[in-house]
Parts: C-alpha cells; structure tokens; sequence
C-alpha cells in the first residue's frame, strides 16, 4: 500500500476517495448506476463474511443464509404487514442477526470440519424452507411488489441510499475490526488453543462474530431486496454462498478492502461473461481453483517479481 | 399398515443410497481430512452418466449391468484426474485452500453437467427385468429397490472387509491415525490420500447409479443430495464407516416417516435431530474428537 507522508496528501487523497462515488452519478447512466449498486451489496455482504474468513478464520459456506434472511425478513414485514420501508429495512439485519446467533450457537462450537458442513446443511435447509412455505414466502415464485419509498425509485436515489448505508457499515466494521475484538478474533484464528490459554472465550468471541457477521449479511439482503423489488429463495442456496467467497478470494481475504476490490472485479467478471455464455457457473468454479492455487493472497497480494504461473502446473515442478 | 410397510422401505432404500455417498466422505475426510463438498457432484455424474449409456445401449437389462460396473468406475477415475491435478495442488495450503478448491469444483461439475446434459429433467426409466412388484408377506416390494438393497449391504461387508482383513486396509487405517508417521515409515501417503479419494467417488458414483431409477435427474440434484449426507456424516461420526451406516438408517428412515408427518418440513426434522446430536454428542455417534 502507497504510504503517504504529508497529512494534507492524505486528507487530499481521502476526498479524492470519498468524492468520486459520490459525484459517480453525475457521470454514469442508470444502468451502470445499477450495477454499481450490486458492487456496493455485493461489497457489503462479502466484507461481513469476511470477518468470518479473513479475520475469525471460520469458513462459513452458507452465509447467504443471512442475506435471505434479511430480504425476507424486510419484504415479508413489508408486504404482509405493511410496515413502512424504513423500519422493515431496520428490522431486517435483526432478523437475520437472530437467525445466525441461533445456527451459530450449534455450529461454532464443533471443530471446523463440521462448522464447515453445518453452515451449509443450515443454508441449505433455510432454502429448503423457503421454498417449500408457498403460503407464506410465496415459494418458488419469490416475494414481489417490494417498492421502495418515492425518494428511492430512481437509480441515483436509490444509489445514494446504498452508498451512504454500505459506508456506514464498512466504517462500522473497520472499527470492529481495528479494535481490541478484532484483535481477539485475529488471536483465535492463528490459535485457537493459545487464544483459550491466556483468557479469550474462544467460543464465545466466534459466536458473537458469527452474529456480527449475519447482521450486516441481513443489510446487505435487504438492500437488495428493495434494490430487485423482489425476494427468492435463490438468496439462500449455496451459489449465492459462493459470491462473497469467490469475491473475497479475488480481492484478498487479508485486507479490509479486499472483499471490496473483489467485489467490484466479480460484477464486472458477472456482466462480461454473462454476455458470451449462460455458463457462468463455471467460470465461478473454476475462477475460485485458479485463485485459491494460484493467487493465495488474491489480486492485492500479487507480487510482480514473483509472479509465476509454475504453481498452476498440473506436474511437479522439479 | 401397508403404508408403514411402504414407507419403512422406502427409508430403507433411501438409507443405502445415503450410507454409499456418506462412507465415501467419511472415508476421505478419515484419511486426509479433506472435506470434499463435490462428494455429491461425483454421485449426481454417476447418475447422469447412467442415463447416457442406458440411452445408448440397446439391450437395456444388459445396458444396466454395464453401467453399473463401468459408471462407477468412471466416476472414480475422473475424481482421481481431479484430485491428482487440483487437490493436491491444494494441499499445502491448509484446510482453507482445500476446502475451497472442492467448493470450487462443485461448480465445475454441475457446469460441465449443465452443458453435456442441459437442464433440463431427464428420467431413466428401469430396465425390464426389473419392473414390477414382489410379494413380500402380503406386501409388494418394487422389484428395482433389489439391487439398492443388496447392494449396498454388501459393499459396505466389502468396505469391511478391505479395513479390517487387508494389507491396504491397514495402511488406510494408519493414514487415518498417523499420517506423518506413516509417511516416515515409507508409505506414499500422497498416492494413499489419491486412492481413498478414488474409492470415495467410486462409491458415490455408485449410488447415483443405483438411485437413478429412483429419482428424475436434475442438474440440481446434488446440492439436495448433500445435505443429506452431510446430516448423516455428522450425526454418524466423521471417519467412521459404521457411524455412517447407522446414521444412514437412521435419517433415511427419519426422512421416510417425516414425509408422512410433516410432509413440507421433513428437512427441517432432520436439522432438528442434528441439533439434537451434536448437543449431547459433539463428534457424532461413533467419531473421534477432532482439533480445531
């Protein structure tokens, strides 16, 4: 990362950083404004799961659990009980907060190896309920007729509205983990046993991460349910585990600002392919093998000098 | 009564299924302690590549018997193709790496799946011989639930027998306990770990194929596979077989009777029964307590 010594330079370059997504919608059409919505939720959720990943060292592969939940949740307040937007938006990462401290509970407790499985099998079961409960989540069909409030209807409205919520959960987040928590949960994913020894709960410290973790999961999935107008139960399947993983990877799971950086690369990745073939699911898998073997540290760990595509060879190399 | 009897049969035919796909992640988890999420990609291809060579063999009693040697076999040779050339190169990474790579190949073959077979729903249908109903004490018994249930049964005596009587039994036994050791006692663990992977998927392609009858085939199929078997995994123990096969009957008849029950939210019993297990018994019914 460039350091900079002048502090003017810094604070110069900080609203050079803070002014162009805000002034982005004087340049952009609505359509990319669109796009650069998906950026800021898919940014938002894959930082969250990156608390986990990046910085508890749990790899939950069914985050998108909490997402669904936080789309439901704030559609279903919505739509069924016609709570205004504001407050079913606010209620939503509540929802799904509840829904990751009570998997979490079971989950975190057990060795990695079954956490890894038990995220997923819940994941799955939520989807499976979900898409089973036609009566009351409208199934396979999905929530629909999610409007925002007038002020959100257009492309920079609503841009605006996930610019200023995600900056404030990034902001809230790097707090978390530029704190003596965060310090905690760096201490148990290098050990764990270490951790135990000089005080740290442990258990508990990943429980309150997990919750951490699907709390701002749930924003990001009400966001985008206001952002689609429509909820599925697609939201809790594992692809959709998948994008923050593959994100994160991409960016780098050991900077803040990976998952972010990802983020925006995976959109971009989404719309390219998706032009070409239908088979972006593929492209998913195997983008997440060649990073994962060939780029540990993802894109902001390439190190120029040592760049060498010998580790990808099938073969050994000597 | 009848449909006690139904349903007790169909938990028991869905416990085979389930105890092939789950020894088999069990079974690689035990040797090397991967925890390969494609496990149900491999049972989901044996089942597509059942549906081809049925399609394409003429004589259809002989297209089965065929398939259900050769089908498995493929599977298990691909999975040994991508383990050599993709796992392994994952391994020194650590958990996080390995993990991920399977994650990754989930997508791959479900993709390649998508493209060779499109998506949409495809049915095999059961081969002559094995059409029909037996009596069994007043009973009917569909005759194609035979091979499933003989089947499996004896492959996992077969399992038993490869542990517990052979010489490869042992050294995968000792890979389960002491990996390091046993590499230093001159084993090629490597090849070892290769090996298990390659039964492990041989076993998985094996219950796609026998549950192909069974099931119309979605591209989808695996990831309502997996959590089945990853239930079973976990209440029976990760690494052991036994735990495995008693869970196996256990969810499969759990599913059965659930679906009479709570038809909508049977899944949501399994999880409940999950819960329940891991609560009392943290490493699953007969598995061993893992690190962190």
């Amino acid at each position: 990362m460039v350091y900079l010594r002048s502090t003017w330079l810094r604070l110069l370059g900080l609203v050079v950083l803070a002014g162009v997504p805000l002034a982005l919608p004087q340049f952009l059409s609505g359509y990319d404004l669109y796009i650069a919505v998906a950026i800021l939720i898919l940014a938002l959720f894959t930082t969250s799961f990156n608390l986990l990943l990046g910085y508890a060292g749990m790899m939950s592969f069914g985050h998108a659990a909490y997402f669904a939940l936080g789309a439901y949740g704030s559609g279903l307040l919505f739509r069924e009980l016609n709570v205004p937007m504001p407050l079913a938006f606010a209620a939503a990462p509540f929802i799904a907060a509840l829904g990751a401290a009570a998997v979490g509970y079971f989950c975190v407790r057990r060795a990695h190896a079954y956490f890894i499985m038990l995220t997923l099998a819940f994941a799955q079961i939520l989807y499976a309920i979900i898409f089973k409960w036609y009566s009351f989540t409208g199934g396979d069909n999905g929530l629909t007729g999610l409007r925002p409030p007038e002020v959100l209807r257009s492309a920079e409205g609503y841009y605006y509205f996930t610019l200023v919520i995600v900056g404030v959960c990034l902001a809230v987040m790097y707090r978390m983990v530029h704190s003596p928590f965060g310090n905690a949960l760096k201490a148990i994913r290098e050990n764990p046993i270490r951790a135990e020894a000089v005080g740290i709960s442990v258990w508990v410290y990943r429980w309150v991460a997990f919750t951490l973790a699907g709390f701002f999961a749930g924003i990001a999935g009400a966001l985008n349910a206001f952002y689609q107008r429509s909820a599925h139960p697609e939201f809790a399947f594992w692809t959709k585990s998948a994008e923050p993983m593959a994100a994160a990877i991409l960016g780098s799971i050991h900077n803040f600002f990976g998952p972010l950086l990802g983020s925006v690369i995976f959109v971009a990745l989404h719309r390219l392919v998706t032009r070409f073939t239908e088979h972006w699911l593929v492209v998913v898998g195997a983008l997440v093998i060649v990073v994962v073997l060939g780029f540990p540290r993802g894109i902001l760990g390439i190190n120029i000098r040592n760049l060498s595509w010998k580790g990808l060879l099938p073969w050994p190399r000597t | 009564m009848e449909l006690v009897f139904l349903q007790l049969v169909g938990g028991l035919v869905k416990a085979m299924l389930l105890f092939l796909i789950a020894s088999g992640l069990s079974l690689v988890f035990g040797v090397s302690r991967v925890i390969n999420l494609a496990h149900a990609s491999f049972y989901m291809l044996g089942a597509y590549l059942f549906y081809t060579v049925m399609e394409h063999v003429a004589n259809r009693n002989l297209g089965y018997g065929l398939a259900l040697v050769a089908v498995p076999v493929v599977v298990a040779l691909l999975a040994g193709l991508l383990e050599m050339t993709l796992l392994r190169k994952a391994y020194k990474g650590g958990m996080l790496s390995v993990v991920m790579v399977t994650f990754g190949m989930i997508f791959l073959v479900e993709g390649i799946t998508r493209i060779i077979w499109s998506d949409t729903q495809l049915i095999v249908s059961t081969p002559a011989f094995l059409k029909g109903a037996v009596s069994l004490g007043g009973f009917p018994f569909s005759l194609y639930y035979v091979p499933i249930v003989t089947v499996a049964p004896l492959v996992a005596l077969g399992i038993w027998f490869l542990f517990y009587r052979t010489r490869w039994g042992t050294v995968v036994r000792a890979a389960t306990t002491d990996r390091e050791m046993l590499g230093a006692l001159g084993v090629n663990v490597p090849r070892v770990f290769t090996i298990t992977f390659i039964m492990a998927a041989w076993l998985a392609g094996l219950g796609g194929v026998l549950a192909a009858p069974t099931n119309a085939l979605l591209p989808s199929m695996d990831s309502n596979v997996i959590i089945e078997a990853f239930a079973v995994v976990v209440i029976g123990g990760l690494g052991s077989i036994a735990g495995s096969f008693i869970a196996a009957l256990l969810i499969g008849e759990l599913l059965a009777f659930g679906l009479l029950v709570f038809p909508a939210l049977s899944l949501a019993l399994v999880f409940v029964v999950m819960a329940v297990v891991l609560t009392m018994r943290p490493w699953g019914l007969m598995g061993r307590q893992l690190p962190d």
